[in-house]
C-alpha cells in the first residue's frame, strides 16, 4: 500500500482537475435548430419606416375587420346588420334598444381587441422610432425630419383607433405603455384630451401635403392629424379647436371634393378614386393586378357588406354576404331630399339596374352600401370577390367641410359656404343659412355607412333616444328600448373577466 | 480531538475487571435471535449470539455498556453493574426501519437521522404485482403520491407528488442509479431494489432546478459483501379483463329516444336499419333486429406474463448483481396492441485497494409497443348498434367487409369503431442503455471520501405509424396510404463528483458533502413521411413510397447544466438534528442561467430525551420541520430576445413596402420556483406496534409559467406569471403485531389531503381560458367552467314564469341553469367553476396476515373530491343522432316529475342543454372511486427438496390486481390519461388475475 502522503497528493490532484474543468462558459451554448432572431439594426436609419409600415399593416387588418364594420354601422337607425340567421347577436348592439345579452358576443370583443392591437403596435413602433432617433445626432437633418413625420403618422393611426374606442365603448383604458398593469378606464373627456395633445405635439412636424403626394403615397400628413383633432374636439364640444383645425385644412388648398361634373364623384369610393384629392386618410390594398395569389387586402371587409349583382344577360354574378343593409326608409328620406348623384354613390337598391347594366338582386326593400361596391369592369379580370382590391376610406375632405360648418354654427356663424360645397357637389341646391338640423341632415346623408358617425351625431346632440326609439316603433320591432345609459356598448364579457378593474369608475 | 480523549479517559477511570458476562437475546415474542451482534460500547470487544440466542463476553469492565443489534430490530444498550453478570435482551422490532440506511441523493442517511419525509418502497413489495411499470404498483401505497394508471399496454402511469404545481409539467424527477429520467418505464419491477420518494423541498433541494415536482430515487438491485449467491426466479402469468363496461342504449332504446325527440326528423337511419338488417315497426315503435354492442366488439381478455431471474452476491472485495427479465402484456382492445420488454442488467463493485472502490453498472432495456387507436373508444360510444361490424353483402364497396354507417344513413361524424381499431398500425420500439462507472477514494480514515461517477443514458426510439388506404364510406376513409417513421435519440450524461466528510465524536455526529455535477442532454429527431406505401410490413419503407410525397424533417436540442451543491447534517445525541443543503444550478436553457436553491431541516427526537425514556407504550416520537426552495426547468427554453414579425403595407397603387411589427410584449422565460415548508412528526407507540408519520406542507409555486391570452389581445404569451398553492396533509398509520412465531398481522392506512389553488395569474387577470379547462384565481387548477344545472323545467307554467326560459324559447324537459348574478339573463357572467380533476383526498388501506407459510394481503385505495368532464357525452354537440348511454335513457325527462337531472330526449339534441356555450355542469361527473387495489394470497415453502440440496424457499401466490372499482361516473374508468380530466378516447383499465411463482436457489 502506498504511503498516505502520496495518496493525498493524488486526491488533491483529482479535486483540482474537477474544479478546473467546470468553467461557467460550459453552459453558454446556442439553442439548437433555431436561427438567432434577426436583431433590428437601429443604426440603419434607412429602415426607419419599417415599424411605421407595421402599424399601417395593423390598421388595414385586423383594424378593418368585417365584424367591426357591421357593428359600427349597425348602431344608427339608417343601417342594420341585416341578417337574423347568421351573426344575429349583432342586432342586439344596434339601435333596436341595446343589448339583452350584454357582453358575450365575439364581435364586440373583436372591436375592442383589434383597436387595442393598433394602439399597442403604435406604442411599440414609436419606441422603435426612438431607438432609430438615437442614431440621428443632427436634429436638423432630413432623417430627423422623417423621424418626426413618421411619429405623426403612427399617432394618426393610434388616434383613429381611440376615436373608434370612445365612440363605441365610451370610457376606455389609455394604453400609454404596453407593459402597464393598470387597465382602469379613462373618461371620454380624458381620452379626447390625451389624443388631442398627442396629435398637436406632432402637427407642426408633419408634412403640409395631401397624402397622395407624399413620398410614401397615402402616408398621413399634418392635415390628417388636424382632421382627427377636429373629430375629437367635436366629441368634446371644443368648437374653437374644431374650427381652427378644419379651417387650416380648408385653407391649405391641398384638398378638393371629387367633382360630380365628371365621373370623379361616381368613382369616389371606387378604384379610380383611390388616394384622390378628397382623401385625408385611407387604408390601401392591392392585389398586384392579379386575380389570385398575393393580396394585401382587408379580409372580408367588402365581402360582408356585399350585395348580389348580376349582369344583364345573367351570365355573371358577383355576390357578398349581404350583411350591412340600409333601411328602405332612409332611401325614401334621401329621395325626398332630391338626392340623385349621392343616391348612386351611397345605395345599391335591390331590383335596380346600375350604371354598367348590372342589376342588384332582391327587391327594393333591400338596400346595400354602394360605398363598398366596385363595378365589374373595375375588378381585376378573373376575380369576382366583392370589392376586392379597393381601398377603405377612413376620413374625407367632405367631412372636414361639414365639421367646419358645424363648428362655425356652434360659434354663432350661420354662413353655409362650406356646407353648400358638399351640397352642390351632390347636385342639391345650396342653403341660405346653417341650422343644426341642416348640418346634421347633411352629415347623415354625406357620411352614411361611414364609421357610425351618424350614431355619434345622434348621441352627442341628445337626439338618440327619440330618433332611435321612433325608428324602432315604426318598423314594427319590439318597442324601442334605447336609453341614454346604452349609448355605449358594455365592456366585452371576456375582456372584463380578464381585467376586472375595467368595471371600476373611469378616471 | 483533545476533548474526545479527555472524556474517554474519564470514562476509563473506574476500571474494574469483571471476568465474564453471559446473556440471551430474544425477539418481542420471546424467540431467540441467532447471530445478533453484541459489542462492548467504547471497545473493540464483541461477539454474536448462537443458535439459542446466547452469548458470552469475557474480560469486561464492571461498568461497561453492552449493546446488542440485529437487522430489523432496534439496538438496545444495558449498562453493567457489579451485581449482574447475566444480561437478558429483548429487542423491539425496528418497525420504522430507524436504523436502515436509505439513499437521499448523492449519499445515504439513516432513517432516524432524517429531517424530512422520505418514503421508501422495497423491491419485494412490488415484484409480484402484475404491472408493466413499477411506478404503477405504488398506487395507494405512498401518501402524497398520486398515481393515475392507463390501460394501454406498456403505458406508464402519470405520477404527481403533493399536488399540481405547474401548468407545464408536473412529472417528478426520477433518478435511476444517478441518472436523470422522466419515467422508469424501461425497468422491470424485479430490477428494483428500492424506491425512495422525496416528498418535501428539504430532501429534494439537492436536485435543485430539476426538483420542483418531487424526486423519486430508484436503486437497482445490488449484491452485498460476504453474501452467498442469492439466485431468485420470479414469474407470473395473468389474465387481464376490462374492469368496467359502460352500459349503452340498445338499438331499440336508441330508436325510442329518437322517436321521443322528434318522430319525424330522425327515422331515416332506423328505417334503413330495419330495411337492411331486419326488424319491425309497429305502433310507433321500432323493434330492430340489429343490436351491436360496440364496446363488446372492441374488448377481449388478454394475457400478461413476466419472468425474471436475478443473481446477487459478494465476496470480501467485490459484490455483484445481475438480472434478466422479460415482460409481455397484451392489450384488451380486440386488435393488435401489445407490449414486450426485455431488460438485462448487471453491476460489479470492487475494492482492489483499501482506499479505492470502483464499480460499473449497466441496464439494457429493449421494448416494443404496438399501439391501439384510442379514437375507436369514443366512436364506440357515439355509434348506435343499428348496423353490424361486418356486412359481406357490401364487401365489394367497403374495405375488408366492414359494414359502413352510410348503409343506415349515418354519414358525417359516424365511424365503424371496429374498422377504426383495426385499420391502424403504429409501433414504438425503444432501446435504452443506462451505464455508470464510478470510483470512490477513501481519502482519510473512512471519514473523508471522494466519489466521482459518470452516468450515461442512450435512448433510441423508433416509431412507425402506417395509415392504410381504406374506404368505409364517404366520411370514414383514407384515400392514400401514409407511412410515418420517426427516429428519436437521446444521449444524456451526468458527471457527479462528491466529497464527503463524516465523523462522530461523543454525542456529536457531523456529515458534510460538497458536490459538483455537470450534465448534457441531447436529443436528435428525424422523421420521414411517404405516401402510397404498400401495407405489408416488409414494404413499409419511405423509399418504397411515392417519390413525390417523400419528405424528411429533423430537429434537435441540447441543454447543458452545471451545478455546485453542498449538504451538511449534524445531530446531537440522536436528539437534535439539523440538515442544510444548497445547490447552485446553471442551465443553458434560459437567459437567467444561474439559480440558487437552499433548504434547511430540523428534527427533535423527543423520545430520546432522558426524561422521556422508559415510558411504557411511548417508544418513539420525532418532530420535524423543514423549508426549501426548488426549481422546475421542464419548461420550453426561451429565446428571450426581441422578436419582430414581418408586415406589409401598400403605399400607392401596387407599391408595397416591407416593414415589421414589434413584439408588443417581451417574453423572458425562466424556471418556476417552489417554496415549500413541511412540518411533521414520526412516532411509534405500544411497543412500536402503532407507528406513523403525519406531515403538513405548504408548497407555493411562484413564477409559474402560464400561456395566457394577453389582456385585450388575441395573442397568447408565455411568461413566469402565475402563483399556485398546494397545501396538504399526508398521514400514514400502521399497526403491526407479531403475535407469536407463526402468527402476525398488520393494518395500515395512508391518507392525503390536498388543497390546490391558483393564487394569481398574469397581473390582475382573474381567469385564463382557451383550453379544455380554465385557470381561475382562488380555484383549483384546470377547472371546468360553465353553467350550473339546478333542475329541469317541468311544465309550461314554470317556463312562462321564468324570463330566461321565455327569452331562450325553452320547452319542458330543458335544463334550468343557475342565474348566478340574478339579472334574468344567462350569459358569460353566470358561468362558474364546476370542479376539477384534482382530488382533495386520496387514500390507501393495506392489511394482511401471515400464518406460518401462508400470507394474505389486501389493499384498498381511492380518491374523493375529484371531478371529470364527460367529454364522451359533451361531444353530442357535434351530432344529434349519436347514441345515448344507458343512464341518459333511464334518467331522461319524459313528463312532469320524471327527472330533474337529465333533459328530455329532445333536450339532449338542443344546444341550450348540450352546447359548448353552456358547458353545462351536466357533463361534470364525480371522479371519486373506491377500489380493491390488490388481493394476494401466497404460500411459502422453506427448505424444499430432497437429498443434499434444499431450496431455501418456494413461494406460490395468487393475485387479483384492481379486481373491483366502485365509481359513479358514466365512464369506463375514473382514471383518465388526460391530465385535465377529459373523458374521451380512454383505454379502459384492466383487472388482472395472476398466478405467481418465486423460487430461491
Amino acid at each position: 500500500m502506498k504511503s498516505p502522503i502520496t495518496n493525498h497528493k493524488l486526491h488533491l490532484l483529482i479535486i483540482a482537475c474537477l474544479l478546473s474543468l467546470s468553467s461557467c462558459s460550459y453552459i453558454d451554448i446556442d439553442v439548437e435548430n433555431q436561427l438567432p432572431q434577426e436583431a433590428v439594426d437601429y443604426s440603419n436609419t434607412a429602415d426607419m419606416y419599417s415599424p411605421v409600415v407595421g402599424v399601417y399593416a395593423k390598421l388595414r387588418f385586423p383594424g378593418c375587420h368585417w365584424i367591426n364594420q357591421m357593428l359600427w354601422t349597425g348602431r344608427d337607425e339608417d343601417m342594420t346588420s341585416g341578417r337574423t340567421d347568421d351573426q344575429a347577436e349583432a342586432l342586439l348592439y344596434s339601435y333596436r334598444g341595446g343589448y339583452q345579452n350584454p357582453n358575450s358576443f365575439w364581435g364586440l370583443r373583436n372591436v375592442w381587441v383589434t383597436m387595442y392591437d393598433i394602439i399597442r403596435t403604435s406604442n411599440s413602433a414609436l419606441q422603435s422610432l426612438d431607438e432609430y432617433a438615437k442614431y440621428i445626432p443632427n436634429k436638423t437633418s432630413e432623417d430627423y425630419a422623417n423621424y418626426l413625420q413618421y411619429q405623426g403618422e403612427i399617432k394618426c393611426m393610434r388616434a383613429w383607433a381611440y376615436f373608434m374606442m370612445v365612440t363605441s365603448f365610451g370610457p376606455c383604458p389609455l394604453l400609454t405603455d404596453n407593459n402597464q398593469e393598470d387597465y382602469t378606464r379613462s373618461t371620454v373627456e380624458h381620452v379626447c384630451d390625451y389624443v388631442i395633445a398627442d396629435l398637436e405635439a406632432s402637427i407642426p412636424n408633419m408634412a403640409a401635403s395631401y397624402p397622395g403626394e407624399m413620398i410614401h403615397p397615402g402616408a398621413f400628413t399634418k392635415y390628417t392629424a388636424e382632421a382627427l383633432v377636429a373629430r375629437f374636439a367635436m366629441l368634446k364640444g371644443d368648437w374653437e379647436k374644431m374650427q381652427d383645425m378644419t379651417a387650416d385644412i380648408i385653407g391649405s388648398g391641398k384638398f378638393d371634393l371629387a367633382s360630380s361634373t365628371n365621373d370623379d364623384y361616381y368613382n369616389l369610393f371606387k378604384i379610380p378614386g383611390k388616394l384622390c384629392r378628397e382623401s385625408l386618410m385611407e387604408v390601401q390594398v392591392t392585389d398586384y393586378g392579379q386575380p389570385s395569389g398575393d393580396y394585401i387586402g382587408v379580409d372580408q371587409w367588402f365581402v360582408c357588406q356585399g350585395a348580389e349583382l348580376r349582369n344583364a344577360d345573367k351570365t355573371l354574378n358577383v355576390a357578398g354576404w349581404k350583411f350591412c343593409r340600409f333601411n328602405p326608409d332612409f332611401v325614401a328620406w334621401a329621395d325626398a331630399r332630391g338626392e340623385v348623384a349621392r343616391r348612386e354613390v351611397s345605395f345599391l337598391v335591390g331590383g335596380e339596374t346600375l350604371r354598367d347594366g348590372w342589376k342588384v338582386a332582391l327587391t327594393k326593400k333591400v338596400v346595400f352600401n354602394a360605398k363598398a361596391y366596385i363595378p365589374y369592369n373595375q375588378m381585376t379580370a378573373g376575380n369576382t370577390e366583392f370589392g376586392r382590391n379597393n381601398n377603405v376610406r377612413l376620413l374625407r375632405y367632405a367631412e372636414v367641410l361639414l365639421m367646419n360648418a358645424e363648428a362655425s354654427f356652434r360659434l354663432g356663424n350661420t354662413d353655409a359656404t362650406f356646407l353648400n360645397q358638399v351640397r352642390t357637389r351632390a347636385g342639391l341646391q345650396p342653403v341660405d343659412a346653417l341650422t343644426e338640423d341642416i348640418i346634421l341632415d347633411e352629415r347623415r346623408m354625406e357620411l352614411s355607412a361611414e364609421w357610425g358617425l351618424h350614431y355619434v351625431d345622434l348621441v352627442r346632440t341628445g337626439r338618440a333616444e327619440q330618433t332611435l326609439n321612433q325608428a324602432s316603433l315604426k318598423r314594427d320591432y319590439a318597442p324601442g328600448s334605447w336609453t341614454e345609459d346604452k349609448k355605449y356598448w358594455p365592456v366585452p364579457g371576456e375582456v372584463l373577466a380578464e381585467l376586472p378593474e375595467l368595471a371600476n369608475n373611469p378616471k | 480531538m483533545k476533548k474526545l480523549s479527555l472524556s474517554l479517559s474519564l470514562l476509563l477511570l473506574p476500571l474494574v475487571l469483571n471476568a465474564q458476562v453471559t446473556g440471551t437475546v430474544v425477539d418481542e415474542t420471546g424467540q431467540p435471535l441467532i447471530g445478533a451482534a453484541v459489542r462492548v460500547v467504547g471497545s473493540n470487544q464483541g461477539t454474536i449470539t448462537d443458535l439459542d440466542g446466547m452469548f458470552v463476553l469475557t474480560d469486561v469492565t464492571s461498568s461497561a455498556t453492552i449493546e446488542v443489534s440485529y437487522i430489523g430490530y432496534l439496538p438496545q444498550q444495558i449498562t453493567l453493574n457489579d451485581q449482574r453478570s447475566t444480561l437478558n435482551f429483548q429487542l423491539k422490532p425496528d418497525v420504522q426501519n430507524l436504523e436502515e440506511v436509505i439513499v437521499v441523493g448523492y449519499g445515504a442517511s439513516k432513517i432516524k437521522d432524517l429531517t424530512s419525509p422520505i418514503e421508501v418502497v422495497k423491491g419485494d413489495q412490488i415484484s409480484s404485482i402484475p404491472t408493466s411499470s413499477a411506478i404503477s404498483a405504488l398506487q395507494g401505497q405512498v401518501s402524497g403520491v398520486h398515481i393515475v394508471n392507463s390501460g394501454v399496454p406498456g403505458a406508464g402511469a402519470s405520477v404527481t407528488i403533493r399536488g399540481l404545481g405547474s401548468f407545464s409539467n408536473n412529472a417528478p424527477l426520477y433518478v435511476v442509479d444517478g441518472m436523470f429520467y422522466d419515467n422508469i418505464n424501461f425497468l422491470n419491477n424485479n430490477d428494483i431494489e428500492e424506491i425512495s420518494v422525496m416528498k418535501d423541498a428539504s430532501a429534494a433541494a439537492i436536485y435543485g432546478v430539476r426538483a420542483a415536482n418531487g424526486v423519486i430515487i430508484v436503486t437497482t438491485k445490488h449484491g452485498t459483501k460476504n453474501q452467498r449467491p442469492d439466485i431468485t426466479y420470479d414469474g407470473y402469468v395473468g389474465l387481464q379483463t376490462v374492469s368496467h363496461v359502460l352500459p349503452m342504449c340498445s338499438s331499440n332504446q336508441y330508436a325510442e329516444m329518437l322517436m321521443e325527440a322528434d318522430p319525424t326528423a330522425y327515422t331515416t337511419s332506423l328505417d334503413l336499419s330495419q330495411y337492411n338488417y331486419g326488424g319491425t315497426f309497429e305502433d310507433g315503435k321500432y323493434n330492430l333486429a340489429q343490436n351491436t354492442n360496440w364496446y363488446d366488439q372492441l374488448l377481449r381478455p388478454a394475457v400478461i406474463t413476466n419472468h425474471s431471474l436475478t443473481i446477487n452476491g459478494g465476496g470480501e472485495k467485490a459484490t455483484y448483481g445481475i438480472g434478466i427479465s422479460y415482460l409481455y402484456q397484451n392489450g384488451i382492445m380486440n386488435t393488435t396492441n401489445d407490449y414486450n420488454r426485455m431488460t438485462i442488467r448487471g453491476n460489479v463493485d470492487y475494492t482492489p485497494i483499501k482506499w479505492l472502490t470502483v464499480g460499473i453498472n449497466a441496464v439494457f432495456s429493449n421494448s416494443t409497443q404496438r399501439l391501439p387507436n384510442n379514437a375507436a373508444w369514443q366512436q364506440a360510444f357515439n355509434m348506435p348498434g343499428i348496423f353490424p361490424v361486418k356486412d359481406l353483402t357490401t364487401a365489394d364497396i367497403y374495405t375488408n367487409g366492414y359494414a359502413s354507417p352510410e348503409v343506415v344513413g349515418l354519414a358525417n361524424n359516424f365511424y365503424n369503431p371496429v374498422a377504426t381499431a383495426n385499420l391502424y398500425d403504429a409501433t414504438n420500439k425503444s432501446t435504452q442503455i443506462l451505464a455508470n462507472i464510478y470510483a470512490q477514494f477513501n481519502i482519510w480514515k473512512d471519514k473523508i471520501t471522494l466519489r466521482t461517477a459518470y452516468n450515461f443514458d442512450h435512448t433510441g426510439m423508433r416509431s412507425k405509424t402506417y395509415l392504410p388506404q381504406y374506404y368505409i364510406g364517404a366520411f370514414q376513409n383514407n384515400v392514400t396510404s401514409t407511412l410515418y417513421k420517426n427516429q428519436t435519440q437521446f444521449n444524456n450524461w451526468i458527471w457527479d463528483n462528491t466529497l464527503t466528510y463524516a465523523d462522530q465524536w461523543g454525542k456529536h455526529a457531523l456529515k458534510v458533502m460538497l458536490g459538483l455535477s455537470m450534465r448534457e442532454e441531447r436529443m436528435d429527431f428525424l422523421q420521414g413521411v411517404a405516401q402510397e406505401v404498400l401495407p405489408q410490413e416488409s414494404y413499409q419503407y419511405i423509399s418504397l413510397g411515392n417519390q413525390e410525397s417523400q419528405t424528411v424533417s429533423d430537429d434537435g436540442s441540447r441543454t447543458r447544466g452545471l451545478s455546485y451543491f453542498a449538504r451538511a447534517s449534524y445531530s446531537y445525541d440522536d436528539r437534535y438534528m439539523i440538515m442544510a443543503t444548497i445547490r447552485r444550478d446553471g442551465s443553458s436553457k434560459y437567459n437567467v442561467k444561474w439559480g440558487t436553491f437552499p433548504s434547511v431541516g430540523v428534527a427533535w427526537t423527543i423520545s430520546n430525551e432522558p426524561w422521556a425514556k422508559g415510558h411504557k407504550n411511548f417508544d418513539y416520537l420525532k418532530l420535524r420541520a423543514s423549508w426549501g426552495m426548488l426549481g422546475n426547468d421542464k419548461i420550453a427554453p426561451s429565446v428571450g430576445s426581441l422578436t419582430v414579425t414581418p408586415a406589409e403595407a401598400v403605399f400607392g397603387g401596387m407599391n408595397v413596402l416591407d416593414g415589421y411589427i414589434n413584439a408588443t410584449t417581451f417574453s423572458w422565460l425562466s424556471w418556476e420556483m417552489v417554496n415549500e415548508t413541511n412540518v411533521g412528526t414520526s412516532f411509534g407507540f405500544f411497543g412500536n406496534r402503532l407507528t406513523g408519520d403525519i406531515d403538513w406542507y405548504y408548497r407555493l409555486t411562484k413564477n409559474a409559467v402560464c400561456s395566457a391570452r394577453l389582456p385585450m389581445q388575441d395573442a397568447d404569451a408565455t411568461g413566469n406569471w402565475a402563483t399556485i398553492l398546494n397545501m396538504g396533509v399526508d398521514a400514514n398509520l400502521n399497526w403491526e403485531h407479531k403475535v407469536n412465531k407463526d402468527w402476525s398481522y398488520f393494518v395500515g392506512v395512508n391518507v392525503s389531503w390536498l388543497r390546490n389553488r391558483v393564487k394569481s395569474l398574469f397581473g390582475s387577470q382573474q381567469i385564463l381560458r382557451g383550453g379544455k379547462t380554465v385557470q381561475k384565481v382562488g380555484e383549483e387548477m384546470n377547472s371546468f367552467y360553465g353553467y350550473k344545472v339546478i333542475g329541469v323545467y317541468q311544465n309550461d307554467a314554470e317556463i312562462a314564469a321564468d324570463p330566461i326560459a321565455v327569452t331562450n324559447n325553452l320547452q319542458p324537459g330543458d335544463f334550468k341553469y343557475e342565474d348566478l348574478n340574478k339579472d334574468g339573463v344567462m350569459d358569460d357572467n353566470d358561468k362558474q367553476v364546476l370542479g376539477s380533476y384534482i382530488p382533495d383526498w386520496t387514500y390507501g388501506i393495506n392489511m394482511g396476515f401471515r400464518y406460518r407459510g401462508l400470507d394474505v394481503s389486501v389493499s384498498l385505495s381511492g380518491q374523493a373530491g375529484a371531478q371529470m368532464w364527460n367529454r364522451k357525452r359533451a361531444l353530442r354537440y357535434a351530432c344529434n343522432t349519436y347514441n345515448f348511454d344507458r343512464n341518459q335513457y333511464d334518467s331522461r325527462w319524459h313528463g312532469e316529475g320524471t327527472s330533474s337531472s337529465t333533459p328530455s330526449a329532445a333536450g339532449l339534441m338542443k344546444s341550450w342543454n348540450i352546447g359548448e356555450t353552456a358547458n353545462a355542469s351536466y357533463f361534470v361527473e364525480s371522479a371519486d372511486y373506491f377500489r380493491i387495489q390488490n388481493i394476494t394470497v401466497g404460500y411459502t415453502f422453506t427448505n424444499v427438496g430432497t437429498g443434499a440440496y434444499k431450496m431455501p424457499s418456494i413461494r406460490l401466490s395468487l393475485t387479483a390486481d384492481k379486481p373491483y372499482t366502485y365509481f359513479k361516473a358514466n365512464s369506463m374508468t375514473p382514471e383518465l390519461s388526460d391530465a385535465q380530466g377529459w373523458d374521451t378516447e380512454v383505454y379502459p383499465l384492466t383487472a388482472t388475475w395472476s398466478f405467481a411463482v418465486q423460487l430461491k436457489f
